[in-house]
């Protein structure tokens, strides 16, 4: 068992290692602080911090309907919703293109009626990493939703508290520990993301060019820049998981 | 009848194979248990009282308001009926303390959050509990969060107790105590009160009134007394700790087809429930002497050790329910396949009519 | 005692070694050898490439064209890193000199072919763009290659010799990408590669750069000094600059070199 852990745990170590073994350590400053690699890092927290905001906004509550609201079609439903895992991020991102581009089926008729474009802007950025990352919360909520223990709820009720108390009270409460877990996740796949963010959003220093972008463009010219920024952004997300893996996983299991 | 207190005459259907047909009345100031083995539809019965399932057919109401009338569609949810309920696991909210656990009935009738902890305070305090207001609930004994649970129902000031197997979480010794102290609290409660239970022994201690419960039909009502001395049904009789018996009485002896039982009432006449309670048989090696009107030769079937008691079932010519010490089944060596001799006297027979 | 071989074996190894020798000198485009033999070649060369595949392997059925398309920066480092290319085809001299530096080229690389840029719209030119000098029009969408590409540095250089500063609203990894938004309509105008009109099938239109502004790019050719497949490598890279080839290409966009 522990041999073939260990196994298990050396698929994840090695590539590491083989990164570590290449970082131009000498140059490490210079690259990390110039323009490209500021902007890039900046656009990757504003586009992952704001996917992770809005999955939550909007993805609680489809969690919500997901697990507690019997329609007809819900599989269904809940198969679209889990779409963005399966499908190829390229291919995700060449479908917001064809739905919201200027000439999409929605975006046409947004772009006469605001003027707003989403490809080329950071918010077709915020938009991709949205569209990857928001099934990893609908379905660690949704999944925390349906094997709460429902009886709290009952009692809550026969101590005269209404849907919304009970939900404020009782039911969110129970499922904190997996939200969170949730949004770790959508966090991590959001700050990940390149194929849907590069179809969609475009690639532009300072407005959609983001940490995995400037690795994929860097490393054609400068093989140095792109093991640096690969190395921050292990960093960065090692930082994020680390913090917070006592608390969500220590909860949630 | 009772403007005051429950009022409940419904059935229910779960599925094709169940359904509960309820019909009990309890005024304010009275505890009635509801005493069955599970899947008796204790549970649903719980449900449709406390609001959280409805009723397909009768009705329910509580001091004089309508909680349940499909006829008449009408249906309070559990948040408007003001039913305390004491849950079998208690249910405290686990991330709540003791106090906000309390004071939670009180916040959800929008009571300002310092008058709530100071009548929450009270309460905990009436139960015994000072000290404990910052605890959560894993950090509780059994006894305590039943009081905690019990001070949170009361809490709400509910118009009604319903008590959900408030006792059968805890172990023996602790049952026992907080037996008196349920008794206790139950008394100061003016409303009406449901028990309910598969423990005898808290339906007789607890409770006024018991209806007996069996597959989802009320079988028996009466007060302990009733139910110990006159079972009808197997499920009451073994309550009782009695063998239930049905035969045809005729001129002192009641023919149970496979044996002939002689009673004290020679005018009774026709078909008859007979019951003789378990300890009132006793076992010989050899044929006894003495005034036993009913004795005869059998074998040993089971032997069951029933904490310092011992229940023995006999076999033909007719199985009997007989229930002696530990010593005694010592001295005589009682173990099953052993051929005994059993004997009881006429007049420990209870019988009514069938 | 030991036996002769008899003659079935002696057959039996004969068939074997032939079928192992790598066959000697062909004329353009004929050969008897076999194998599989991979091509990476610029993402612009997609469709001559193509074309000119089919025909290499109908002319000698034993050998099979594995086409592996890509920006030629992407294919260099591929090929610096240890991949198992048989032949490449590069966008511009910048790509195949690393290599040759390396030592991994056998002989010399060969300039087959040249493509110059052109402005690309969507079909109706939404955009209304004449020219280079729309490229700074802050209300137009426009796309370059990123300029560590072929098409993106050359892109570059024909805006700088024009004078024009672009205010360019993304810089797409490949040509590839940047087409498929021009052909969608969501960008504007972009600096693609001649061939990338004819490509397209009618589903872009093009503006020509004045020649004096415009820049060409050389494509060179070369067999990797690591291959296995000689004859059928160089084979390929013969049909190439074979007049079959070059007709492929020429129908395709390219000029010759």
């Amino acid at each position: 068992m522990i041999a073939l852990g260990v196994v298990g745990l050396s698929v994840f170590v090695i590539p590491l290692v083989g990164l570590v073994g290449r970082v131009p350590w000498s140059d490490l400053p210079e690259i990390l602080t110039t323009d490209l690699v500021i902007d890039a890092f900046r656009l990757s927290m504003i586009a992952s911090v704001s996917a992770t905001a809005i999955s939550c906004v909007l993805g609680i509550p489809l969690a919500f309907v997901l697990a507690r609201v019997e329609f007809p079609g819900r599989g269904v439903v809940r198969a679209i919703v889990l779409l963005p895992l399966v499908l190829p991020p390229v291919v995700g991102g060449a479908a917001l293109l064809f739905a919201l581009g200027r000439r999409g089926v929605v975006g046409e008729p947004l772009n006469s009626l605001t003027g707003l474009v989403l490809p080329f802007s950071t918010w077709g950025v915020i938009v991709a990493a949205t569209f990857v990352a928001m099934p990893f919360l609908v379905i660690t909520v949704e999944g925390a939703l349906r094997t709460m223990d429902r009886r709290f709820e009952r009692a809550a009720a026969t101590l005269g508290a209404s849907r919304w108390t009970v939900l404020r009270r009782i039911t969110l409460p129970a499922i904190v520990p997996s939200v969170v877990a949730g949004m770790v996740l959508t966090w991590a796949r959001a700050f990940g993301e390149f194929g849907a963010t590069v179809t969609f959003a475009g690639n532009l220093q300072g407005r959609t060019q983001t940490l995995p972008l400037a690795v994929f463009v860097a490393l054609e010219s400068d093989r140095d820049a792109a093991i640096a920024v690969s190395l921050l952004m292990v960093v960065v997300s090692l930082i994020v998981l680390i913090a917070l893996s006592d608390r969500w996983w220590g909860r949630v299991s | 009848m009772t403007g005051d207190g429950l009022d409940a005459a419904f059935t229910i259907r779960l599925s094709d194979h169940f359904r509960l047909d309820i019909d009990l009345a309890i005024p304010p100031g009275r505890t009635v248990a509801l005493l069955g083995p599970n899947g008796a539809g204790k549970s649903t019965a719980v449900a449709t009282i406390a609001g959280l399932l409805a009723i397909g057919s009768g009705r329910i109401s509580l001091g004089g308001e309508i909680l349940d009338a499909p006829e008449l569609d009408v249906f309070v949810p559990a948040a408007l009926r003001r039913v305390g309920v004491v849950f079998q696991d208690y249910l405290l909210f686990p991330h709540l303390t003791v106090l906000d656990n309390v004071a939670f009935g009180l916040r959800t009738r929008r009571i300002p959050r310092g008058e709530a902890s100071a009548l929450a305070h009270e309460l905990i305090s009436r139960f015994g509990l000072e000290g404990m207001e910052g605890a959560k609930p894993s950090e509780l004994s059994g006894g305590q969060s039943q009081r905690v649970a019990l001070a949170r129902a009361l809490a709400a000031e509910p118009r009604m107790l319903l008590l959900d197997e408030p006792l059968s979480a805890l172990d023996v010794t602790t049952r026992a105590r907080m037996r008196h102290t349920l008794a206790d609290h139950l008394r100061d409660f003016s409303g009406p009160r449901l028990l309910i239970s598969h423990d005898p022994t808290d339906a007789l201690l607890l409770a006024d009134e018991i209806h007996i419960l069996e597959d989802g039909v009320i079988t028996q009502t009466g007060t302990a007394d009733d139910i110990l001395l006159r079972p009808r049904t197997q499920y009451a009789a073994d309550l009782a700790g009695s063998n239930l018996l049905e035969g045809m009485a005729h001129g002192g002896a009641v023919d149970v087809g496979t044996a002939m039982v002689h009673i004290a009432d020679r005018q009774i006449e026709g078909p008859v429930l007979i019951s003789i309670r378990a300890a009132a048989i006793s076992l010989h090696l050899d044929r006894p002497e003495g005034s036993q009107r009913n004795s005869w030769s059998t074998t040993i079937w089971r032997v069951e050790q029933m904490g310092s008691r011992v229940r023995i079932r006999t076999g033909p010519p007719l199985p009997l329910t007989v229930e002696v010490t530990e010593g005694s089944r010592g001295e005589l060596g009682l173990e099953p396949g052993r051929a005994v001799w059993i004997a009881f006297k006429a007049t420990e027979i209870g019988v009514q009519p069938g | 005692m030991r036996r002769r071989p008899s003659s079935s074996w002696l057959l039996l190894a004969a068939v074997v070694f032939a079928g192992g020798c790598t066959g000697g000198g062909s004329s353009a485009g004929t050969s008897t050898a076999t194998g599989t033999i991979v091509v990476s070649a610029a993402a612009s060369l997609r469709d001559a490439f193509e074309g000119i595949a089919a025909e290499y392997e109908a002319a000698n059925p034993g050998v099979r064209v594995v086409l592996n398309l890509g920006a030629s920066s992407a294919l260099r480092e591929q090929i610096l890193e240890g991949a198992p290319v048989d032949v490449f085809a590069s966008a511009n001299m910048a790509n195949m000199d690393p290599l040759v530096d390396e030592g991994m080229i056998e002989g010399a690389p060969v300039i087959f072919a040249s493509n110059a840029m052109v402005i690309a719209v969507p079909n109706g030119n939404p955009g209304g763009v004449t020219g280079l000098p729309d490229f700074a029009r802050d209300d137009l969408l426009v796309g370059l290659c990123q300029p560590e590409v072929p098409c993106g540095s050359l892109a570059r250089d024909v805006l700088s010799s024009s004078g024009v500063v672009p205010l360019v609203d993304t810089e797409e990894p490949n040509v590839r990408a940047l087409l498929t938004k021009v052909e969608a309509g969501e960008l504007d105008a972009a600096i693609t590669y001649l061939t990338d009109i004819a490509s397209a099938g009618g589903a872009v239109e093009g503006i020509a750069i004045p020649d004096v502004q415009n820049a060409t790019s050389l494509y060179p050719i070369a067999t990797l000094a690591r291959t296995s497949l000689h004859a059928e490598a160089s084979g390929f890279v013969a049909f190439v600059l074979s007049d079959a080839g070059q007709a492929i290409l020429a129908r395709h966009g390219f000029t010759p070199p």
